[in-house]
């Protein structure tokens, strides 16, 4: 039963090295092309320059929006991409389902209404109202209204005992509204500028990425991201049905609670930096299953290494096609997402439930 | 050749005094304008649209969609911007590659007025002409305090903004009703800060004598008959007498240069016309 959703470890192996290689290339390219035209001569003196390897000074201007703007923005976006992605493959994975993805299920809302009611109403508390305070708030906002959201949602689904997926989707879509329509109250009460920065966090923004805002959130992606990746094998005994799961030495319940913490840690922050990024957690997942196989030993870890990829190249979309403005990145990663999601939809039930039982 | 045009380009450029401005909000603009260094703006928000010369420039975009690089590329010298209107660390990153940043509290006052024109003027070396421009505007405020010290009445206004059919809101406080103090009247609807949704019964409750909206509103809605067609309108003293005010919205708006040129017309509107 197992051989039919395992590969050799060889093409595991194969197929991570190359999209490793393809993550490096486009990493370059984001970096290279931007509103500011820096020649990749200048580019490659500047990184020896930080470095320590040469000792020529290159143009302060062409220095400054490469290191203090381009890179961090380019990192976060690879932070990002990864923790949306492996969130979305783990959680597909735990439901059993191809469409939970954290925004389709409440987790992205629900840290979105924790941040915008902290930004909005925080500054009647002295402590958050100053910006380091708030800045330190916001994450652990969005963690809180993220977990608080997945767990409100896993109780919804939740049916003698056993997760009713039309139920939890259903329910997902409730809190979606719910914390739609909380927001707009929230929002009734902002003032003008809160009320622009709306659009921020329910189209997503990668602009505001700082070095210090990349070394905050780094340790709390890579720890949350990291370890959803230990759980291939569970998830593969899970594919194959809970009780069996079980006899096969799976503690489901640990499982569970694991990856829907650590997925609303990655989701909840994921959003204080950069607001709602939809579609990355869901198509990712997906491609990695379509191109390939649904084996959550290579799901997994393919989708960490393929978020970032398709985050970088819709943020460079994001960032140059209507220069010297930007769009929203929720725009672009939808138009891309959306599409294909329709495709998907269509394809399952024509030809087979995507989801094994 | 190529470097030959990039220096002339750079010495025409230079020869005006150095100063390539990008401008974010409109009365920043239009008061840049109104000191005599409009063409020294390269490129400026999408909410810029005076002087309408403004309008042909490259747009950087509106709040969230500003993006650091883009103005980085566009090469200014001077970046004045309306306070909290960018993100603090896009204004950090534009900062840091030495292009001067002036940031200006947006307030609805003439007090704000006087300090927004004295700190472009000061940035622009332009003092003398920033000290007319104000006295131009304090001129213009004491005729108007004229006008409406000669009738007794204070009308009620309701100030009503939309830029569309559908949604009409009601501009309270920090909004360009706070012009109201200066034209005698007094809002017909208080206990509203900013933007807030038009109810009917509001509407009707307010008992208005006019009904003060943006010209380009007024248009939206179809003319001054349709806004009359709004359910409500006719149930106050506004409808009954047509007393429908519209005036050009970034003048009524900006609390800019144009201050007193709109306080006066307003002034004039209420208080010509019979209670």
């Amino acid at each position: 039963m197992t051989t039919a959703i395992t590969l050799k470890d060889q093409k595991v192996g194969t197929i991570l090295g190359v999209l490793s290689i393809v993550l490096v290339l486009v990493i370059l390219l984001t970096l290279s092309i931007g509103q500011v035209v820096i020649p990749v001569k200048d580019i490659v003196m500047i990184m020896l320059y930080k470095i320590g390897l040469t000792s020529q000074v290159p143009d302060a201007v062409h220095e400054t929006v490469l290191w203090s703007i381009r890179l961090p923005r380019i990192m976060m976006a690879v932070l990002i991409g990864a923790a949306l992605a492996i969130s979305g493959a783990a959680m597909q994975g735990l439901f059993r389902n191809p469409l939970v993805e954290p925004g389709l299920i409440g987790v992205s809302s629900g840290s979105a209404l924790a941040v915008v009611s902290l930004v909005v109403f925080g500054s009647t508390f002295s402590f958050a109202s100053a910006s380091l305070g708030l800045n330190l708030l916001m994450p652990v906002a969005a963690f809180a209204g993220g977990l608080a959201a997945t767990m409100l949602v896993m109780k919804i689904g939740q049916q003698s005992g056993k997760t009713n997926i039309a139920i939890l989707i259903l329910g997902g879509v409730a809190i979606n509204a719910l914390a739609g329509a909380l927001m707009g109250l929230v929002i009734f009460y902002a003032d003008e500028n809160q009320l622009r920065m709306f659009t921020f966090w329910t189209l997503g923004d990668l602009g505001g990425a700082t070095w210090q805002k990349v070394f905050i959130a780094a340790p709390i992606l890579i720890l949350a991201s990291a370890w959803m990746l230990f759980y291939q094998f569970p998830l593969n005994a899970i594919a194959i049905g809970e009780a069996e799961a079980f006899h096969m030495g799976v503690d489901v319940e640990r499982t569970k609670k694991s990856i829907v913490f650590f997925s609303a840690l990655a989701v909840g922050v994921s959003v204080s930096l950069a607001g709602i990024i939809g579609f990355i957690g869901l198509v990712v997942p997906h491609l990695v299953r379509v191109v390939f196989r649904s084996d959550n030993r290579l799901v997994l870890p393919a989708s960490l290494l393929g978020g970032p990829v398709l985050l970088l190249l819709s943020d460079l979309l994001a960032r140059t096609l209507v220069a010297p403005t930007e769009l929203p990145i929720g725009v672009v990663t939808a138009l891309i997402g959306a599409p294909f999601f329709i495709f998907l939809l269509i394809r399952s039930n024509k030809k087979y439930e995507l989801h094994s039982r | 050749m190529k470097y030959f045009l990039q220096l002339t380009f750079l010495l025409a450029s230079l020869g005006a005094n150095g100063q390539r401005i990008i401008t974010a909000g409109s009365a920043i603009t239009e008061t840049v304008c109104a000191l005599g260094e409009c063409s020294k703006i390269i490129a400026s928000d999408r909410t810029s649209l005076y002087p309408a010369e403004i309008q042909k420039l490259p747009s950087i975009g509106y709040r969230t969609s500003i993006s650091a690089e883009g103005i980085i590329s566009l090469k200014p010298t001077l970046f004045i911007v309306e306070a909290d209107y960018v993100k603090a660390e896009i204004i950090e990153q534009i900062k840091s590659t030495g292009i001067t940043v002036v940031a200006i509290d947006r307030t609805f006052s003439f007090e704000g007025t006087k300090d927004l024109i004295q700190k472009i003027a000061t940035t622009l070396n332009k003092q003398s002409e920033g000290a007319k421009l104000i006295t131009k505007i304090e001129g213009e405020l004491n005729e108007a305090k004229k006008i409406s010290t000669q009738s007794s009445a204070s009308p009620r206004v309701l100030c009503v903004f939309n830029r569309d059919k559908t949604s009409l809101n009601i501009a309270g406080t920090n909004t360009f009703s706070e012009i109201l103090k200066y034209v005698g009247a007094v809002p017909a609807v208080t206990g509203v800060d900013g933007y807030k949704p038009l109810n009917t019964e509001t509407l009707i409750t307010s008992q208005a004598d006019f009904l003060l909206m943006f010209e380009n509103g007024v248009q939206a809605l179809g003319g001054v008959e349709a806004v009359l067609a709004i359910p409500g309108v006719q149930q106050l003293p506004a409808g009954k007498k047509k007393q429908i005010i519209a005036m050009e919205g970034i003048k009524l708006s900006n609390f800019g240069p144009r201050l007193g040129e709109a306080v006066k017309e307003l002034a004039t509107q209420l208080h010509s016309r019979k209670l």
